[in-house]
């Protein structure tokens, strides 16, 4: 165990982070008013993100090691463990998602008004399911907290969502179940593939399988996380997921359960199949640029909000996985960075859909032309998400793709430049639905009665307008923590071609 | 030549910055807001105006905002080469305040604040690629100045602003994204880091670069930069022109394609550097390249009617002489490129603030409609007059220096000389061509359909007091060009 | 009673089959206390004790083998009865409130229930086929009765003549299996038959296949694996729902234990023959099981098949043909009888005098009216489609790790993807529930009974799934000679 850093003294803290928003949910029940219970969680998610704190400053970028490490036995007689523990790839996503939390609650204050505590628990449960993806270093306590996580959003679409919400949940729900099976039946043969037999993550890497296995290992991993992600062509579940869901899943989603997957590549497809990684890495590549432009170019055809923001996701995920399978330091970083960058670009944005949508009762397009007009603050946080989206630079999204490209430029030309009609297509479509919505053709007696945004809703889009400007500036703090971490990942894919391969090494790595 | 650490070239962008802040927060009340406009211009004037004596000297001003990225920052620096673009813009900006406070306020055009807004943060991202230090940030602000006159153009919120509108920003978006930012990042990946030499020969790439990979990476900036209006890029130009005539006066004139056109000048001197170009014959390349653009932009005004229109194909001709100038790599070629910066801005500006001012006075678009009417706005001709002079390049009006110093530039190269001084003469026709009649039908000529122009005087003194300045300065820097002409020789040096 | 003619079996013999007896004590005392005691509302409560002391019985007793090897009293017996057990006392407290709604007898009914428990314990203890098959005949029997109890129903009466019928003709099967095993080996003892078929070497006799075929053939019946799960649907659909509850768990388990015995005890050297022929079984099992109950408009009915589905898990454990992969099928019906009384719970609090909980409109916007109820059956369902977080999926993992173990990587596969499949059809309930709005308002009354019973199956459910290692351990060191 000798990859677990363990923290002598002081409390459990990666448990207590994860746990703090479940205990939370169960408190909801004994809370009356709905109001109440509103304030409730706004607390529990704002103490995690405090506690959540402490891992940025305590944590040492110098290792790749597993800091804050927690080691019990759970079902000793499956060898099953309860083992957690954050590196440089995983830290900055337990933070984003910690920090996400308040405001998902935030946005849902008047959005949410059935079954409010339910909504609440279910934000919480969440929560703590994603946390425990994010943490997890046993396979099959990560395979629960992984699947768990559908659950809570199959209802939270299902009860809270559109006109097609049931398609739309059912839909997500099996598309993920059915993508993440297989892994299990991975997992338990990669168990019986290892000697000593175990499910710990960190152990089950650099082992020698033979390549064939390796292959029918990748591609169970790569089906679960490629639906999860979602990679073209098995994205067709995520458009009327967030379509339907109300503000907060959406953000959820988008945030947090889509980086699930692409979390899933780093911490398991490459470092456990390094040999079937590199076998697949071309197909995937041109999977990606199918990602962006097909992203792009339906993200363009749309004529209502969410949609277009849900296909825009395809696109940037598709960057990411491009990041990740060039397979060279600044591809990765900057896929990371993407990831972290997509979760604030992407959810701000459809925070300010669900604002709208609060206002309009509707998504489309052509009855929100011209609100700008009206709603001035509210259209200058939009403007400044867009550009964030089609990665305009001095953004975050324009160092995320930067890295990205500069890394596939560094290695592959030909697939680099494919990916650059992506970008402008991002431009494109971002930029055609900020011109209708703030200028729009036609007025709109409709909105002459609407009101810009409130305080609630300025903090809530705050932060992540402060963040998109931190780390389109300011991104080194980010790139430090996983300096160390990525470049082990690629020594672990890589073996010794590390530091020879690419001229990135000197560019970024100290 | 040393470097001086000085936050002074972003404190000239913070008040631009914060005047469109101010100006959109005080939109309930005209003259505070124009006010807040007035004073940005002129602070902003002021401050850049003090960094002359130091950049004089030799000395280069820095200042690092963001360290971003291994080679990648925000950095702003203050040298020859930026004060070329900056002074002239921060001066014009003062003129246009001005004279769109008469514009706008004379046509009861709507959403003001938005405009004067827009306008004040144009200009903020024209002073960050006038002080990029760095490819990333001036590709930066070569992209806020697209977003940030996307609104000035489309700025009647009609069918036909928001055609010129979209063609605008889907040419400025499309080649910035598609060609500048993959340019940028192969360079970055090449060379490690995106900052500018202080030396306009050598170029950052190292020696062992592909050249193949060179020329492809030229390419991609020299058409990335769409702004500069070459062909095939160009089309976006005339279709801006929609815009009120404030807006294509500063920006279209003056900022947004000078932006384009110093921002590839740039690229071509200190990132490729001229010893690169002219060992790859990038330098001739380009020269003729462009020469097409030259005399073709004139052979198209001549055809226009619609007078803003055929100030648009003249900007689209002139910007390429500035470029041609720059990629004769000779070193009056390049003087006269350069110089043509501030020469063109003067004469153009003019020239639009005269359409404005004829616009505002009598309703007329088109040249045809203006036969006579020199007569009745006698003023406003009259500077329209000079200004084409200017542009023709006849002395002592400022376009003449440019035209001297390109036609010696092209004599001073090894090959291809008489190709160019044909390109260059035949353009000085074309541009009587259509210029001439202009000023001399609005004077001679007949009124249409004997109308009588009744009614019609000069534009307001808002206005007209901007244009006849503009048109005493295009004739001053002609007869004493040596001011700028400094600041030119040190870049060329 | 003369003590001399019994003259092998000391008294202590039946010490060892105390529960048995504690049961058959209650099920005379039933039946008497139905002719003469006027509270019939007690009478619940009374077998329930009478459960609880026959579970408490059951721990006490020793370890022991008795009547000549006919009855074997070991870790796995009293698992497995414990599970029967478990189902009985679970489907007592479902018939609480369930018989007064169906207007049943109590009397008949409790007696009956119990006597078909103890047929199934002696099914479990059986070391002899013939016990094996006294004692499912006996349980068997009960159940037909059981199943058509609700005399004025002409689903109930189809579904016992149906149950009948085709039980009858598995009973001929597995009796003439037996019969064939005794002639070419001269013996029904299990342990016997195994060293028979070493020492006579008749591990590819034709004959004996066929009867092994026959005795497994029989079981699979029981055990309602495909291809012989034709009866399921409409015995589950038309019994009282308080049985086909029972059924679903308790039969079940019996048979299973005493497949599992006999194919590990008596035919172990031949799971070559029966490995990969009840892996093509379980996939089958899985796969119509829970194909078919996508296409099922009827609750009753949609959890017949899944039950039918869930046989073919647990077949994942025993096809192993070892010890790891049984226990993890004891595991699996540990649990799986928890989430399935906790859904069929649910569907029988639905039940009042214009509805029986069958339909799927009879769950709309359940969780509106009765929010904690939905959760219930949330994850009660969740569970049975074997989804983490839940028990269920515990239960399942442990399968597929057993199975994988032993190399069935394929029927594993089968597994996960159906499981997919199934989740559809559980879903379908829970969308009803939470996505519905709700046709009526009416707020159900509560029984003691029922109350009981769905707390009980939840707090199996949560303590099974966050501290699952205290039964996954019991589970194996259960195990025949471990």
């Amino acid at each position: 165990m000798d990859f677990l850093l363990f923290r002598d003294g002081g409390p459990p803290i990666l448990s207590m982070i994860m746990l703090l928003p479940l205990i939370g949910a169960f408190c909801l029940f004994f809370v009356k008013t709905e109001e109440h219970q509103k304030y409730l969680t706004l607390g529990v998610s704002i103490l995690t993100a405090v506690c959540s704190l402490p891992l940025y400053f305590l944590f040492d970028s110098n290792t790749h090691k597993y800091q804050f490490a927690e080691h019990h036995s759970w079902i000793p007689s499956l060898s099953v463990h309860y083992t957690l523990g954050i590196d440089g790839i995983s830290l900055l996503l337990v933070l984003m998602t910690t920090f996400l939390m308040p405001l998902c609650v935030l946005c849902s204050w008047r959005y949410i008004t059935n079954r409010v505590r339910t909504f609440l628990f279910l934000l919480l449960l969440i929560e703590t399911s994603m946390l425990g993806v994010f943490m997890a270093l046993d396979f099959i306590f990560f395979y629960i907290v992984w699947e768990a996580t559908l659950i809570p959003m199959f209802l939270l679409i299902g009860i809270w969502g559109g006109d097609r919400k049931i398609y739309a949940s059912i839909k997500f729900f099996l598309y993920t179940l059915a993508g993440s099976v297989l892994m299990l039946v991975a997992i338990i043969v990669l168990y019986f593939n290892t000697s000593p037999h175990t499910f710990s993550i960190p152990l089950l890497m650099g082992q020698a399988y033979s390549f064939s296995f390796q292959l029918w290992v990748f591609l169970a991993f790569f089906l679960a996380f490629a639906i999860k992600v979602p990679m073209f062509p098995f994205h067709t579940w995520l458009p009327a997921a967030h379509v339907q869901a109300p503000t907060a899943g959406s953000v959820i989603l988008a945030s947090v359960l889509l980086k699930m997957g692409t979390y899933g590549f780093l911490r398991f497809c490459l470092p456990i199949t390094p040999d079937a990684t590199l076998a697949f890495t071309p197909y995937i590549l041109w999977l990606s640029i199918a990602g962006i432009l097909y992203g792009g170019l339906t993200a363009l055809a749309q004529n209502d909000m969410k949609k277009l923001i849900a296909y825009s996701s395809v696109g940037h995920m598709g960057f990411v996985t491009l990041g990740i399978f060039v397979l060279n330091p600044m591809g990765m970083e900057g896929a990371i960075l993407q990831m972290i960058n997509h979760g604030i670009t992407t959810g701000a944005l459809f925070l300010c859909v669900g604002m709208i949508y609060e206002r309009t009762h509707t998504r489309e397009l052509a009855l929100n032309a011209g609100i700008g007009k009206h709603m001035p603050v509210y259209v200058t946080f939009l403007t400044f998400f867009s550009l964030s989206s089609l990665a305009f630079p001095g953004t975050n999204s324009f160092i995320g793709e930067f890295m990205i490209l500069a890394g596939a430029f560094t290695d592959t030309k030909l697939i680099a430049a494919c990916a650059i009609p992506g970008a402008v297509l991002a431009a494109a479509y971002m930029l055609r639905m900020l011109q209708k919505v703030i200028w729009g053709g036609t007025e709109n007696p409709v909105h002459n009665t609407l009101s810009d945004l409130n305080v609630r809703e300025i903090i809530t889009l705050t932060p992540l307008l402060f963040l998109v400007f931190w780390i389109g500036f300011g991104p080194r703090p980010f790139l430090n923590i996983m300096h160390v971490s990525v470049a082990h990942l690629l020594e672990q894919v890589l073996g010794t071609q590390m530091g020879t391969s690419s001229l990135t090494a000197h560019v970024l790595l100290p | 030549m040393e470097v001086i650490i000085s936050s002074k070239p972003l404190i000239a962008m913070l008040f631009a910055l914060t005047g469109a802040i101010l100006v959109s927060l005080s939109g309930k009340n005209p003259n505070i807001r124009e006010a807040w406009s007035v004073a940005a211009a002129s602070c902003m004037f002021g401050i850049i105006v003090s960094m002359v004596p130091a950049i004089l000297d030799g000395n280069i001003l820095k200042y690092q905002v963001f360290d971003i990225l291994p080679g990648l920052s925000l950095t702003f620096r203050a040298d020859a080469f930026s004060m070329i673009f900056a002074l002239i813009a921060s001066f014009l900006w003062i003129f246009a305040a001005f004279y769109s406070m008469g514009y706008m306020r004379s046509l009861e055009e709507h959403a003001q604040t938005r405009f004067n807004a827009c306008f004040a943060l144009s200009l903020f991202g024209a002073m960050g690629v006038a002080f990029a230090d760095n490819l990333f940030t001036l590709y930066l602000f070569y992209e806020v100045v697209s977003i940030c006159t996307y609104p000035l153009v489309a700025h009647h919120q009609d069918k036909e602003g928001y055609s010129g509108a979209r063609k605008y920003i889907v040419y400025l978006t499309t080649t910035a994204k598609g060609l500048l930012l993959p340019a940028m990042i192969l360079i970055y990946v090449l060379t490690g880091s995106l900052d500018f030499t202080d030396n306009i020969h050598t170029g950052i790439f190292p020696a062992d670069v592909n050249s193949s990979l060179i020329i492809i990476l030229y390419i991609c900036c020299l058409l990335g930069f769409a702004k500069n209006g070459i062909m095939p890029v160009h089309n976006w130009l005339p279709g801006a022109m929609v815009a009120p005539t404030p807006v294509s006066a500063l920006l279209h004139a003056v900022a947004v394609v000078k932006v384009g056109v110093f921002a590839t000048t740039r690229i071509m001197l200190y990132i490729f550097g001229s010893d690169m170009m002219s060992s790859l014959g990038l330098g001739t390349a380009t020269a003729y390249f462009v020469s097409f653009t030259i005399i073709m932009a004139s052979v198209i005004a001549l055809t226009k009617d619609n007078l803003k229109a055929r100030l648009a194909y003249s900007t689209v001709s002139q910007l390429s002489y500035i470029i041609l100038g720059v990629a004769m790599l000779t070193p009056s070629g390049m003087s006269g490129g350069l110089i043509h910066i501030a020469n063109h801005a003067f004469s153009k500006i003019t020239l639009f603030f005269c359409a404005g001012a004829i616009f505002v006075a009598s309703g007329k678009k088109t040249i045809s409609e203006m036969s006579g009417l020199g007569r009745t706005m006698p003023f406003t001709f009259g500077a329209f007059g000079i200004a084409s002079l200017s542009m023709i390049g006849v002395p002592p009006v400022a376009g003449f220096v440019t035209k001297w110093k390109l036609l010696v530039g092209a004599m001073e190269m090894d090959a291809h000389a008489i190709v160019f001084l044909l390109v260059l003469l035949s353009s000085t026709l074309l541009n009587a061509a259509y210029f001439a009649p202009v000023t001399y039908q609005a004077f001679m000529g007949k009124h249409p359909g004997n109308e009588q122009f009744d009614g019609i005087k000069e534009a307001p003194l808002s206005m007209l007091i901007p244009l006849l300045t503009a048109a005493v300065f295009s004739v001053i820097i002609g007869i004493w060009p040596d001011f700028m002409m400094n600041f030119v020789n040190l870049v060329t040096k | 009673m003369n003590i001399e003619l019994l003259p092998m079996f000391p008294l202590s013999s039946f010490f060892s089959m105390g529960a048995e007896l504690v049961l058959l004590t209650l099920a005379i005392l039933v039946i008497m206390l139905d002719l003469f005691y006027r509270k019939k509302h007690l009478l619940p409560w009374l077998v329930i004790a009478g459960t609880l002391c026959s579970m408490l019985v059951l721990l006490n007793t020793s370890h022991a083998t008795v009547f000549d090897k006919m009855f074997i009293v070991d870790g796995y017996s009293i698992f497995f009865k414990l599970t029967c057990l478990v189902g009985v006392l679970f489907t007592v407290l479902l018939s609480e409130s369930y018989l007064k709604v169906e207007q049943l007898h109590q009397g008949e009914y409790y007696a009956l229930l119990l006597f078909s428990s103890i047929g199934m314990m002696l099914m479990i203890s059986g070391g002899d086929l013939i016990i094996i098959y006294l004692g499912l005949e006996l349980m068997a029997l009960s159940i037909y009765c059981l199943v058509g109890l609700l005399k004025h129903d002409i689903r109930s009466n189809e579904a016992a003549l149906k149950y009948f019928l085709t039980g009858a003709f598995s009973s001929a099967i597995l009796l003439y299996g037996i019969s064939l095993l005794y002639g070419l080996t001269g013996s029904t003892e299990l342990s016997t038959l195994a060293q028979k078929s070493l020492s006579l070497n008749l591990i590819n006799n034709i004959s004996f296949l066929l009867a092994i075929g026959m005795v497994v053939s029989a079981f699979c019946f029981k055990i309602a694996a495909v291809p012989f799960h034709m009866w399921t649907p409409d015995v589950y659909e038309g019994a009282p729902s308080s049985i086909t509850a029972f059924m679903s768990v308790a039969p079940k388990a019996a048979a299973f234990a005493v497949l599992g015995r006999v194919l590990l005890v008596g035919f172990a050297d031949l799971h070559v023959h029966w490995g990969d022929l009840l892996a093509c079984i379980a996939v089958l099992t899985m796969g119509i099981g829970n194909i078919a109950a996508i296409a099922q408009k009827n609750i009753k009915r949609m959890l017949a098949y899944s039950s039918i589905a869930h046989a073919g898990y647990a077949l994942l454990g025993i096809l192993t043909g070892n010890s790891e992969g049984l226990s993890a099928s004891m595991n699996y019906l540990f649990i799986y009888t928890f989430m399935s009384m906790g859904a069929f719970a649910v569907l029988i609090w639905l039940c009042d005098d214009d509805r029986r909980g069958e339909q799927l409109n009879d769950y709309r916007g359940l969780s509106k009216t009765n929010p904690l109820i939905a959760v219930f059956m949330l994850v009660f369902l969740f569970s049975l489609a074997g989804l983490p977080p839940t028990a269920g999926f515990i239960a399942k993992f442990y399968l597929l790790f057993a199975a994988v173990h032993s190399g069935y990587i394929l029927p594993v596969i089968a597994a996960v993807v159906f499981s997919v499949v199934s989740a559809y059809y559980y879903l379908r309930v829970v969308r009803y529930m939470f996505f519905e709005e709700p046709q009526n308002e009416t707020i159900l009354p509560m029984s003691v009974g029922m109350t009981t019973a769905l707390t009980l199956a939840m707090i199996a459910m949560i303590t099974l799934a966050i501290f699952p290692s205290f039964i996954l351990n019991y589970a194996q060191k259960t195990i025949i000679g471990g």
